[in-house]
């Protein structure tokens, strides 16, 4: 009896031990064909461009890396430019120009990486290389002979496909839209974020108007539907949007005369506020948070439902942004903590100069919370990437240049311009 | 009897083998909950004790050696993660390239904004203060105008587009505006030129120029029919 009971337990952890090794040895399986849909985060935009380099350390490509795969994607050459190669004088007139303009370097007929910069769930659903929306329809005027006599005209709808801004023409070109693309792909693990820009508006236009809890509702479910829909997903990962009143691109302002609504925080480069539009107030920023809370608790849902790992960004980066990232180098090197900004003189930092969107440094931190919460989800051992080694091969890590000290550069405001446009 | 319990043992042992081998690679904790972040009480952005409640430039620089100087990481893995390291640093042919073309910019168009600090007067106190100003009032219309287009940019066909407000826009701060847009689209137009008379560039960079180009004269002939209509107050 003992010995029969005995011998059950011993074949039960036999069965989970099988099962143990049967589940780490699918990393492989599961990484076998990585996709991604997202946004300027997935991309690399780096202020305020898109390149061979940043997309080559963007984060989906480093965890991709990092397990063992790799992804395919149309290399872009801009448009806009590089703001910090710019003001080192390493960028010239010919250099600016070339970006300013776009263009692809290599190209693939169907990439497996389909991020764009501007995107968000509705341009994932609706926004291809060709159309700005392959939703949208117009009237137009088909010609036919109605008897054998009579030549006339009738309205017929057609599609109305307008041209889509360029990091959408170069970055997906005739592939379709990012889901139609990952459709095509039949990806085994996604990365499926593109949560960013439905809220990032606010801290661009320093206003909630643009906020519509609705559309992302809607086009989040449906983006998530079609994944589904695929069949060949094994698993993926989701991260939640941190705090954006919190990026580098906005600082606390308090109005000299005390106006409520004239105080809060306004884009760092501003000197001073002239209108209630150009804060967030108290109001807004606690309007901002609410969303941002339904929003993420949907993410969490919709991942957990999905099977799918979810990183709880908004957390890692009110830590960073309240504690700092340690970063040890070998032998014990701590170079100091990097803050949620651009680096300073010996003080590391996360952020590109256009105080948004990380810079290599902040996408190996990315990459390496997002390998933390795929480690823990499937139990897999991908390996983290080194972000001592990022701070210190990160050329604005290594030579930094402090953005305050340009303001008064003719081309900022225009760098500035492009920033929030491409988000318009 | 016997059998099964050595069956039972040798599967115990696989067992044990595999755990300790899955321990091994070291338990990583998982994302911290909601919950948990919360005890650690985050102050709200701008709050004291939180990193923006400090003027930047004021937070105490941590003491940590210039990157030059720290251990240099290894290469191999950095090589593969970021391939854009093979190239190194500009060189110093690259960057008096550069400055030779700078000089021959700067030479034909000695206006244009891109024109780096060093080919321009430098400027006094009171220029800083209204380059500054400039900038405060050139983004502020840039970015209400952003606005507009975002909450329209999913406009269903035949829905009527948002009429002007009530109160007019500051003129003053409109036709700044629209002088830093021409004079900015007027410094492009000139830069792409200079490119595509000197820079060699590929049959498709000049398609796409051709394209912009086009499209930018449009533009600018728009703003200066606007700034025309701007009110003189």
């Amino acid at each position: 009896m003992l010995a029969s009971s005995w011998f059950k337990r011993a074949g039960l952890a036999t069965a989970f031990a099988l099962a143990a090794v049967a589940q780490a040895a699918t990393q492989q399986d599961m990484f076998a064909r990585p996709g991604v849909i997202g946004d300027s985060l997935s991309q690399g935009f780096f202020g305020a461009t898109v390149e061979k380099k940043t997309q080559d350390w963007a984060y989906p490509v480093l965890v991709s890396k990092q397990a063992g795969a790799g992804l395919s994607y149309n290399v872009l050459e801009g448009p806009y430019l590089n703001f910090e190669d710019v003001l080192k004088l390493n960028c010239g007139p010919f250099c600016i120009a070339s970006s300013i303009i776009g263009g692809n370097g290599a190209t693939v007929a169907l990439p497996t990486h389909a991020g764009i910069t501007g995107a968000e769930y509705t341009s994932v659903l609706r926004t291809s290389g060709k159309c700005a929306d392959v939703s949208a329809r117009k009237m137009e005027r088909q010609w036919y002979w109605k008897t054998w006599y009579w030549f006339t005209y009738r309205w017929v709808e057609v599609a109305d496909c307008q041209e889509p801004d360029k990091f959408h023409q170069f970055g997906l070109r005739d592939a379709g839209t990012q889901i139609e693309i990952m459709e095509k792909v039949r990806p085994s693990f996604l990365f499926g974020t593109a949560a960013a820009n439905h809220v990032l508006c606010t801290a661009l236009y320093t206003s909630t108007s643009c906020l519509d809890m609705d559309r992302f509702k809607r086009d989040f479910t449906e983006t998530m539907r079609r994944v589904g829909a695929i069949g060949s997903v094994q698993g993926g990962v989701l991260f939640t949007i941190p705090n954006v009143s919190s990026i580098a691109y906005l600082e606390p302002y308090t109005d000299p005369s005390g106006r409520a609504d004239y105080s809060g925080l306004k884009a760092f480069y501003r000197s001073s506020v002239s209108s209630p539009d150009q804060v967030l107030d108290a109001s807004e920023v606690a309007a901002i948070g609410q969303f941002l809370g339904t929003m993420n608790a949907d993410i969490k849902a919709q991942g957990a439902a999905m099977g799918f790992a979810v990183a709880d960004l908004k957390v890692v980066f009110d830590d960073i942004r309240e504690n700092g990232r340690p970063i040890t180098g070998p032998n014990g090197t701590a170079p100091g903590l990097a803050r949620a900004h651009w680096p300073l003189p010996n003080q590391p930092g996360l952020f590109g100069l256009d105080g948004v969107h990380p810079n290599m440094l902040g996408h190996a931190v990315f990459a390496n919370e997002l390998i933390q919460s795929i480690n823990t989800r499937y139990g897999f051992a991908i390996p983290k990437v080194s972000e001592y080694s990022a701070w210190s091969y990160d050329s604005l890590n290594r030579d930094p240049v402090d953005l305050k000290n340009f303001l008064t550069n003719n081309l900022f405001g225009q760098f500035i311009s492009w920033v929030i446009g491409i988000f318009a | 009897m016997k059998r099964r319990q050595v069956l039972g043992l040798c599967a115990l042992l696989a067992l044990a083998g595999l755990l300790l081998a899955y321990l091994g690679q070291g338990a990583d904790p998982g994302p911290q909950d909601g919950a948990q972040a919360g005890a650690r009480a985050v102050p709200e952005v701008g709050s004291p004790g939180s990193f923006f409640s400090a003027a930047l430039g004021q937070v105490a620089p941590q003491a940590a050696p210039a990157p030059a100087q720290a251990p240099p990481p290894a290469q191999d893995d950095a090589l593969r993660l970021w391939p854009h390291l093979r190239q190194g640093e500009p060189s110093a042919a690259h960057q008096a390239e550069v400055q030779a073309q700078w000089s021959r910019l700067a030479q034909q168009h000695p206006d244009n904004v891109y024109l780096p600090a060093q080919y321009q007067a430098p400027l006094t106190a009171q220029q800083a203060r209204a380059a500054r100003a400039r900038l405060d009032d050139t983004t502020a219309v840039a970015t209400r105008l952003a606005a507009q287009q975002h909450a329209q940019r999913y406009a269903s066909p035949g829905q009527e587009p948002l009429e002007p407000p009530a109160a007019p826009a500051n003129p003053a701060q409109q036709r700044q505006y629209f002088d830093d847009k021409i004079r900015e689209l007027e410094s492009r137009l000139q830069l792409l030129a200079f490119y595509l008379a000197s820079g060699q560039p590929s049959a498709s960079k000049r398609a796409i120029a051709a394209k912009d180009m086009e499209q930018w004269n449009k533009e600018l002939e728009a703003l200066r029919q606007a700034r025309a209509a701007v009110p003189a107050s």
